[in-house]
């Protein structure tokens, strides 16, 4: 993938402000991991495989208001550092898109105030 | 492309940062040379260059955020990738609580690099307007790189040194 395609990939989001979507899944290696290599199939890590499994999930409204979903059935000595992880992952999104806003908002400012 | 859509879309801005930066280097040595001609001074080029090479390491340092990898003992793994509006996690085999506690750590100083570098970007996104606005004139690329240097510099030294303290 190029710069181009890596920048473009990650600043999508940017131009949908509607929702932000975090989800967090667990899955066993030997599903993904290669039998001859040993190494993990990355590539195959992908939530559409039917593989994984959906632990947690949020939705972040352009409102800020927030649903959140919790698999009860995920082991209760697992679930807290994985909801943890869950949780950072929610904060990392957030600090992600507040970041590339405020870096757009920047280079529109001025032209928004020349508009007018 | 047009300039004017450059100059309205930042988001075609920013991917095309690189090539802007390459162009405001190429524009610059006739007027360096002209100008230590003119003044015995050769030393203007080494400090804008090295301003220039912070700005595109800053650019280059965004495919990095797309996502985190780390592979643990015992062959459990955790992967964080953001794509487009979503950011999806994925645990593989059974991490042990300190790994996650040192993902979630790593993914931290990651954000703190991001929002370093995104206020580098935002002002390279600035200053590349300018340009494209007078047409890589040189004085005016040398102008405004001189005067934005030292807060370019400075930032992008936050961001190297964030990146070293997550090695």
């Amino acid at each position: 993938m190029s710069l181009k395609d890596a920048i473009k990939k990650f600043t999508d989001g940017i131009v949908d402000l509607s929702n932000l979507e975090v989800t967090t899944y667990t899955g066993k290696l030997e599903q993904l991991v290669d039998a001859t290599t040993g190494q993990l199939k990355w590539d195959e890590c992908k939530p559409s495989n039917g593989k994984l499994v959906l632990v947690a999930a949020t939705l972040i409204r352009p409102n800020l208001n927030t649903v959140n979903f919790r698999a009860g059935d995920a082991e209760q000595s697992d679930l807290k550092a994985l909801l943890e992880l869950h949780t950072a992952a929610v904060e990392s999104a957030r600090n992600g898109r507040m970041a590339l806003l405020k870096m757009f908002a920047g280079h529109l400012a001025p032209r928004i105030g020349a508009g007018d | 492309m047009a300039s004017d859509e450059v100059l309205t879309d930042p988001f075609l801005a920013l991917a095309e940062l690189g090539g802007h930066l390459r162009r405001a280097r190429a524009a610059l040595p006739p007027l360096l040379r002209e100008r230590a001609q003119a003044s015995d001074d050769d030393d203007e080029q080494g400090p804008l260059s090295r301003v220039l090479d912070v700005a595109q390491a800053a650019v280059a340092s965004l495919q990095g955020f797309a996502g985190l990898r780390r592979s643990f003992a015992g062959g459990a793994a955790i992967e964080l990738a953001r794509s487009a509006n979503k950011v999806s996690v994925v645990l593989l085999g059974s991490p042990r609580p300190d790994d996650i506690t040192a993902f979630i750590g790593e993914l931290a100083r990651s954000d703190q690099r991001l929002q370093d570098a995104t206020a580098l970007l935002g002002l390279l996104l600035g200053l590349c307007a300018s340009w494209l606005t007078a047409g890589f004139a040189p004085p005016i690329v040398l102008k405004t790189l001189a005067e934005r240097g030292p807060q370019i510099l400075e930032l992008g030294a936050a961001l190297c040194s964030e990146a070293g303290g997550s090695d």
